[in-house]
Parts: structure tokens; sequence; C-alpha cells
């Protein structure tokens, strides 16, 4: 049977649930994504835009031959150019000149006209692209504002569309849905749906730090002055009549470098090329995952697609020049320091009835201040150099007495492919901490040796 | 837009659509600082404050270019 749709608008909209796997941990939950860059403008803000349009032409506020005005440097531009194409209507798209170029070629391309404001003003000053764009409305008989930020037909097709979609397409086991908040429409509708099937899901909001948001919810005002941060369309310095936290249950704060590296591990391990608010919402998701007491599926909002970001998140130089590509500590694993530091061949080993001054004696030649003590070729523990010495001060050991009284054995352990970051934390209360799977042990001298190396 | 200095040229247009977002705007001062700017004069409201902002964009862009080619050449 024939299914051709009358027109692009028609296939706006019932957008993939897809599991993920390699950019997320391992573990009892299961973690799914609403992959929205298939929306034919491709991020969710195409939703929105039919939605206001056709709401706007009902109501009669926006009539044949109007003009649809937006202050807006993104998917929402995009979306309502796309609409505006299709049914004739003439668009105008205000903007901070701190948008890049594709962005604003990608609306002239639908044929909207496109307005270049002063960077670095205050949202009510008359240069900012809020008010030139009411100026426009004001000048342009026929103008419609489309007001993404409290227009309510914005939340209200997230409870028509985007919710019933999750519910029917997780067959009702969704129990906790992650978005961020921009205008707060997606949230808040999907969030009043699902509430609605099942109160007993979870709304959680991914927000950057520098966004009020966070501090709206739980404290009703601002503890922290709102704060800039580099992920664009989540987050807000001003409270849209979109965002209803009375549908939403918990905040997730996350840093531009969590965000923008776990975008770019859903590119590489999901083969999901998503912008950096999709990475906010997986890296939210995860983070609430580990409050979880029960199997949980957890379903994050991916908002838009990362071609728009290619000269940002998918840059290694854009991500070094703002100090967001990972560090040693988050990208290698305990097993790289190992590698490295057995073939530098500095693990000095002891046997269980060596005599202390033999064991002072390795450890000099070796260079290093901890040595493993073996019986035959079982691990017994670790020999540490301050261990030797606070024995020694105390009288509890000579030097001609063997090392086995004084070994530690009882040590904090960590397996091979763990992140050094999860080693340094066990180094921070530990003096040595054990490998698992390598048998060797590892000091603070050894970690910050690789992690020096490394910058080199 | 040929004569002026592209520092001069960002003052004017500067001044111009400083004029252009007024609740009332003189037609008198923005004849005036469209010539000074080097713009054609048009009297469509939208089509003026378009180019002027967007020229405004394109000679901030090029005025902060030439600072930091010259701030190159010291070093």
């Amino acid at each position: 049977m024939a299914k051709i749709y009358e027109n692009i608008l028609q296939a706006v909209g019932h957008t993939p649930l897809v599991k993920l796997h390699g950019s997320v941990p391992k573990n009892e939950h299961t973690y799914l994504a609403k992959v929205e860059y298939f929306n034919p403008g491709g991020s969710v803000k195409d939703r929105m835009a039919v939605a206001i349009i056709e709401e706007a032409e009902k109501s009669g506020k926006l009539k044949p031959g109007g003009t649809i005005v937006e202050a807006t440097s993104g998917n929402t531009g995009v979306g309502l150019a796309m609409v505006a194409a299709l049914k004739g209507y003439k668009s105008i798209f205000v903007m901070p000149a701190k948008m890049s170029e594709e962005k604003r070629a990608t609306l002239r391309a639908y044929g909207a006209r496109v307005v270049i404001t002063p960077m670095g003003v205050e949202a009510d000053d008359p240069r900012s692209h809020y008010s030139v764009a009411a100026k426009f409305v004001q000048m342009i008989p026929g103008a419609y504002a489309t007001n993404q930020y409290h227009n309510p037909a914005n939340e209200m097709i997230h409870y028509k569309t985007t919710g019933p979609e999750i519910w029917e397409q997780s067959g009702g086991t969704v129990d906790v849905f992650v978005a961020g908040a921009g205008t707060g429409g997606t949230i808040s509708g999907v969030g009043r749906y699902l509430k609605e099937k099942n109160p007993n899901v979870k709304i959680v909001c991914a927000d950057p730090f520098g966004s009020i948001l966070h501090d709206m919810f739980y404290y009703k005002e601002l503890k922290s002055p709102p704060g800039s941060y580099l992920v664009e369309g989540i987050g807000e310095d001003m409270m849209p009549d979109n965002v209803r936290f009375e549908v939403m249950d918990d905040f997730i704060q996350l840093t531009d470098r969590e965000i923008f590296s776990t975008t770019r591990k859903i590119a590489s391990r999901e083969g999901l090329l998503v912008g950096p608010s999709c990475g906010a919402a997986l890296f939210a998701a995860i983070k609430y995952s580990e409050r979880l007491k029960k199997p949980s599926t957890i379903i994050s909002l991916f908002s838009d697609g990362g071609r728009a970001y290619l000269s940002k998140v998918f840059n290694d130089e854009w991500m070094q020049a703002n100090n967001l590509s990972e560090t040693a500590l988050q990208s290698k694993t305990v097993r790289d320091l190992v590698d490295a530091r057995t073939s530098m061949n500095v693990i000095a080993t002891l046997k269980v009835g060596s005599l202390v001054k033999e064991a002072i004696q390795l450890m000099r030649e070796a260079g290093t201040s901890v040595a493993h003590v073996m019986d035959g070729e079982n691990f017994v523990g670790i020999l540490d150099a301050q261990d030797i010495l606070k024995a020694m001060t105390s009288g509890r050991i000579r030097g001609n007495e063997p090392v086995f009284h004084i070994v530690n054995s009882s040590l904090k352990e960590i397996e091979s492919s763990a992140k050094l970051s999860a080693l340094e934390d066990l180094l921070r209360t530990n003096s040595v901490v054990r490998v698992k799977d390598a048998k060797v042990a590892l000091t603070a001298a050894d970690l910050a040796d690789f992690l020096s190396a490394q910058q080199n | 837009m040929r004569g002026t200095s592209i520092g001069s040229q960002v003052d004017h247009l500067e001044e111009l659509a400083e004029e252009l977002i007024k609740e009332n705007p003189e037609e008198t001062v923005i004849k005036a600082h469209m010539k000074a700017a080097g713009l054609r004069y048009t009297n469509d409201a939208v089509d003026r404050l378009t180019h002027v902002l967007n020229a405004l964009d394109q000679a901030r862009a090029a005025h902060t270019n030439g600072q930091e080619r010259s701030h190159g050449k010291d070093l």
C-alpha cells in the first residue's frame, strides 16, 4: 500500500526509540534514547514549530502572507523556517553575532531573512536580539511573534505527541525520563503525559552549571549567580512559562566537559551523531541511575543531530582551546599505567622471608619506595618504605628481621579496566592500591609519573 | 561605503542602529547617518533595520580582524 506524505510536515514526529550499548555502563538498567534528529528539520523543535504555526493560523493571529518573527539562533529557527517555506509565510530570525555562519546560512537557505544583533548586550537592551525581534513585530503589519519560551502550544505538542510516543514505544516500561530544559516545553509536556500514565515515572532535568533552573527548582531563588556555559539549547538565565517544575522530580547539574565528552562518546560508540544537549541528557541519566535501587528503564531525549556542531564538540582544536578535552585521568585506564610501569622495570619484588635491610637495599636499587612481597608465585602483600620507617623508629622491627612482620596484606584493590580517575580517588586515602587482575601495586608516585609522561 | 575608515563607519552604523530602534525614530537623522555610513537611503523600515544591523555586524568583524592583524605585526 502506498504511503506518501502530503507534505514534509507530516514527517514530523514518530522518531525512533533506540537502545544504547557502548556509551552506557554495563549494569542492571536499560538505557534508551528518543532520537529526535530524525525529524525533517533535524531536531525536536520541528514539533513545536508546526504546532505553534498551526495554532496561530487557527486563532487568526497568523494570516496568509504574514511574517513569522522569532529571536532564535538554532533549531527552532530551522523548524520555523521550514514551516514558513512550505506554507508561504515570510520569516525573520534575529540572532546575536556569535552564531556561526553555518546557522545563518541554513536559515537563509529556507528563504528566511536573518538579522544579526550585537553581542554582549542585556536581554532588555533595545539592541538585544529579543528587543530587535519585538521591534520587527511592531513594525511589520501581519507579523507574528512565535515566542517559543512562553507559547503554551510548545508544551502542549510534547504532551500530545512526544510523551505518548515514548509511552507506546517503551511498552509503558519507562521508569525515568531525562532531558534538558531550554524553553522547558519538551520536558514539561512529556513529563506531564508520562506522570498521568504512571505517577511513579521520574522526570529528571539535565541542567548545565550556570543555569538558574536548578536553584529555582530546589530553593525557589538563586543561590549562585547565573554563569556562562558552552552547551547550546539547554539551561536558562530567566524563567520561561513553559518550564513546569510540578512535573519534575530531580535536577542533575553538569559541567561542559562532562557534556561534551559524553556527546563524543555517543557518536563514536553508538553511531549516533548528536548535539551536546544529548550528551547532557545521557550523562545526567547515567548519574541519576547510580541512585536507583532496582533495574530500571531510563529514557534520554536526544534533541538534535551533531552536524551543526562539527566545528565545536567534534573539533579537537576547539575542544582543547576551550579546555574540554579529556585528561589522561578520564581517558586512560589502570592497565595503561601498569603497562607503562612494567616496561620501565621498576617493580621491586621481595620474598616473604627477605630481611628488612635487604628490602631497603632492593628499594634503593630499584628507585622505588614500594615492593611486592611474594611467597613463591603467590602475592602476599606490599612493603612500603614508610611502613619500614615507622616500624623501625617505634622499635617494632630491626634490620635483620624478616619483612613478613610488617607486610601490608589488606590493600584496597582496583580492576585494570578502571579509569585512572578511580585510581586517583583510592590513592587519596590509601598509600598503595593493588591492581586485582595484574598482581601489581601502585602508589601516588606511579600515577604522578605516568600523568607527567602523558603531558610531555 | 568607499572613502570612510572602518572605525568611523562602525560609529555611524551604531548611531544609525540606535536611532532606528527608537520608539519614534527621526527620519532626518536616519537620512544623515545613512549617507555618512555610505548606505543607500530607503524608507522601508524593515529593510533598513535589517541592512543596518547586518552591515554593522560585518563592519565590526572587519574592524576586529584588522585590529588582530595589526597586533600580529607588532609581535
